[in-house]
């Protein structure tokens, strides 16, 4: 007996029917209310329109190859059931192991291509087109009239495929719909199927077609609506960047203006002293300088929001921040009558991944913040470690605290702890919100508090330890020879080229790496100083090799000492064109061979 | 000393060339509002320095940065601009700007960081070098004091005076044939004089080798006149 596949799949059409018929009443009712907005599918300008579509096809891109892979499992499933069942002639098998197989490798041709997203149109299409031929395909190869019944159903997955997906435009979609309603009925005719008992499928896919549209023309309405949106708040986010671009030139040239005639005022009145005016050229700078200071600190958080300030990944001495720190605030917290005491860590690690210049601004903001909220007392900076890659930096003080109920608030912008009794605590309350958002900008950077009302804070931020000094690399100091000197080196794979940056930069040499010639010529015009050694691979991407290296770098300052790395045989010709002071070395090298090869080029140290 | 002022907005250029000549009263400020009329007084008047606002009008600072260092390259050029941003300054340097003062400096640094471009020393933000320990934290409150900072000792640094004056025409952006030039002396003494300036500083670009001078604090002395015939 063959496999029918008729009766559950007509319980689905009949529920799927009377759920549309349900949404619909449904709909009616919402149209009666807004008359005039059901069908409205917001058109935009042509731009919108590409960047919407491009949107779409970046998210339909999972659920196209989920389609295919699908269909084709369904088909080689159909396959096996028809197999297993018998009676399945040989063009059946081989026209589904076919389609099969096109599915296959239309999810191949998205799988992984950077291109994948410009396909999905056509590939969609393409698959759609595919299904509905293979269906009248089959019909008209079996060419008996009594198999309709079975295939016309087939139809009503693809239908779900086009009409619930955004692959393509509603019209494309509608055409395709209707293409299909009329060719699979129409072939059923010609191979003689009788009108009588064509008629179920043309209405059932009739009522499909209409439903599928009213859903499809929905989705789109919604999907519009919401880019629509998400576009003017982009837009609005833009235009106020763009304003604050603005007010910040126009407000701080004035600005500036009155900071130098404040300036000026200021070493006037030391020259010539005069009471009565002095004070007042005293409170004028005071106004200017609060006024600068919050300025910037506006910008800041701008800056951090608008994505200007991209974080700078390096090696920071931690030390060596906090000296500075503890430079610029002394003489406020001596100001206030605090005792500002920064604890240096004196073992090591010494040094975190970050970024020097938001990190102190970070850290910056927690003392400042420390110190107006301390009427007396302490201010207290110490670094810990809290596990091998983790340091713990603490702002502690003996001020105010915060009452529990504020721990969340006080990151927020324009949030300040009212304490009537201290007038000194003067700002705009954005220098927590900025720490906390350029904590958020750093990796493996978070910002926390504990605090008591009325006992003091701790603010606590956890600091990734940079793991230049902790890679398995044999530093060894004991190399003099090489210690200061510029290493340039070239290699096409990133692998080996850090290995070797890390091992001469653990000598104490200076390195510069290339993955490239073009890299390599980028480097050089903007370096001033000649390599005391050049190492490259010999074979780089394409054609280029160290001989590309060695003529660019020689070009520029003349003759430098170089090795040649290599892992695979030179011819001797090349090595005749070498030119004087350029050895081979056999990769792989350990740290022996590469000491002793370096020695040979570059000879004693000057 | 003249020194040339190119920016757009009036009210700010007035103010910075009067605190200019509160600060070195034999100062003489000429002022430009675009890059166009700025060119038209380099062409003219023989200038020190050139004081360059980024934003204007027009040519922006960093294309008439790059044409001034093709037709004067010895004339120095500081940048002087109301954005603060890293890629900028950095960008700034590579085309040969000799420092870069933020507009949005506080009071005293921003007379400080004016005084220390005039007498010959780097300027550069915090936004690229973090926040520095000034050298004369003592007077940080009181004012700029008025008139150049002593010039630095070149034994000081560990160099000779021939070496320290390498180092400077390679701060202001000369290459080495310019240098050998400007010195009178053979290309490849320069490269001699070159070689303990980078064992000394370790470093490699340009711009690397300024963030180091400025925050070692090294002072060159007052720029010379750079457009002369």
């Amino acid at each position: 007996m063959r496999f029918s596949i008729e009766k559950p799949f007509v319980i689905a059409v009949q529920r799927l029917v009377s759920s549309i018929q349900l949404r619909f009443r449904q709909r009616s009712n919402v149209r009666s209310k807004q008359p005039h907005r059901h069908f409205s599918v917001p058109h935009f300008d042509a731009e919108s329109e590409r960047l919407f579509w491009q949107e779409r096809q970046s998210e339909n891109l999972y659920t196209l190859k989920t389609a295919l892979l699908l269909g084709a499992a369904c088909f080689l499933a159909f396959i096996a059931l028809d197999m297993l069942n018998g009676g399945l002639s040989e063009n059946e098998i081989i026209g589904r192991l076919l389609i099969a197989l096109t599915f296959s490798v239309l999810w191949l041709s998205l799988y992984r291509r950077p291109q994948a997203e410009s396909q999905i149109k056509s590939v969609a299409k393409l698959s759609v087109a595919l299904s509905v031929a293979s269906l009248t395909g089959i019909l008209f190869i079996e060419g008996n009239p009594a198999f309709y019944e079975q295939i016309w159903i087939g139809l009503l997955p693809m239908y779900f495929f086009t009409y619930g997906q955004m692959f393509m435009t509603i019209a494309e979609t509608l055409k395709f719909g209707l293409l299909a309603m009329i060719a699979l009925p129409l072939s059923g005719y010609l191979i003689g199927v009788e009108t009588v008992a064509l008629m179920p499928s043309i209405i059932i896919l009739l009522i499909v077609n209409a439903f599928g549209f009213c859903t499809r023309c929905q989705l789109e309405a919604r999907t519009r609506n919401l880019f629509q949106e998400r576009r003017k708040a982009e837009a609005m986010s833009a235009d106020k960047t763009l304003f604050l671009q603005h007010l910040s030139h126009n407000l701080c040239q004035p600005l500036q203006a009155l900071s130098c005639y404040s300036s000026v005022l200021d070493a006037a009145f030391s020259d010539q002293p005069c009471e009565p005016l002095q004070q007042v050229a005293d409170k004028l700078s005071s106004c200017i300088d609060e006024l600068n200071a919050t300025f910037n600190r506006i910008f800041d958080v701008a800056n951090l929001e608008n994505g200007r300030q991209i974080p700078k990944l390096t090696t920071v001495d931690i030390n060596v921040l906090l000296a500075k720190l503890e430079n610029q605030f002394a003489p406020q917290a001596a100001r206030r009558g605090l005792k500002l005491n920064v604890r240096l860590r004196s073992r090591p690690p010494y040094t975190v991944y970050s970024d020097a210049s938001i990190l102190s601004q970070i850290i910056g903001n927690l003392i400042d913040n420390a110190i107006k909220y301390t009427a007396s007392g302490w201010v207290v900076i110490s670094v810990v470690k809290i596990s091998d890659d983790r340091l713990k930096l603490h702002v502690c003080d003996s001020g105010i605290g915060i009452a529990d109920e504020l721990h969340s608030e006080i990151f927020e912008e324009f949030f300040r702890c009212r304490d009537p009794a201290d007038t000194h605590a003067n700002g705009l309350g954005i220098g927590l919100a900025y720490a906390l958002k350029a904590t958020e900008r750093l990796p493996k950077h978070n910002l926390r508090v504990y605090s008591r009302l009325h006992y003091g804070s701790d603010f606590q931020l956890c600091l990734p330890v940079s793991c230049a000094t902790t890679q398995g690399i044999s530093a060894r100091p004991q190399q003099p020879v090489f210690t200061g000197s510029f290493v340039f080196v070239v290699d096409a794979d990133h692998q080996s080229l850090n290995v070797m940056t890390e091992q001469l930069t653990a000598w104490g040499c200076l390195v510069q790496k290339a993955l490239s010639i073009a890299e390599t010529l980028a480097a050089l015009a903007e370096n001033i100083r000649p390599p005391d050694l050049v190492i490259t691979n010999f074979y780089l991407d394409g054609k280029d090799t160290a001989h590309d290296i060695i003529a660019a770098i020689q070009a520029d300052y003349g003759p430098v000492p170089t090795l040649i790395l290599t892992d695979r045989s030179i011819p001797d010709e090349n090595k005749a064109k070498w030119p004087e002071n350029t050895h081979l070395l056999r990769k792989p090298a350990d740290e022996a061979d590469l000491i002793e090869m370096m020695v040979k080029a570059m000879g004693k140290p000057t | 000393m003249n020194i040339l002022l190119i920016d757009d907005h009036f009210c700010a250029r007035e103010g910075v060339a009067c605190l200019l000549k509160q600060l070195f009263p034999d100062l003489q400020v000429f002022e430009a509002e675009n890059f166009d009329e700025g060119l038209a007084i380099i062409r003219t008047t023989p200038l020190n320095l050139v004081l360059l606002d980024i934003q204007l009008p027009g040519k922006d600072g960093l294309a008439g940065l790059t044409e001034l260092r093709s037709e004067f390259p010895n004339l120095c050029v500081a940048m002087f601009s109301g954005l603060d941003d890293r890629e900028l300054v950095f960008e700034a340097l590579r085309l040969g700007a000799m420092g870069f003062i933020a507009k949005t400096l506080p009071r005293q640094a921003f007379a400080l960081a004016l005084r220390d471009v005039l007498s010959g020393r780097v300027y550069l933000p915090v936004s690229v070098v973090g926040p520095q320990i000034a050298p004369d934290n003592g007077l940080s409150g009181a004012t700029a004091e008025v008139g150049v900072r002593p010039v630095s000792d070149p034994a000081g640094l560990g160099l000779t005076p021939r070496e320290f004056e390498v180092l400077g025409w390679l701060v202001q952006g000369l290459c080495n044939k310019e240098i050998a030039r400007k010195l009178r002396i053979e290309e490849q003494t320069v490269k001699n004089h070159l070689r303990p300036i980078f064992q000394k500083f370790a470093v490699v670009r340009r711009t690397e080798l300024l963030v180091k001078v400025f925050e070692m604090g090294i002072v060159f002395g007052r720029p010379e006149v750079g457009n002369g015939k």
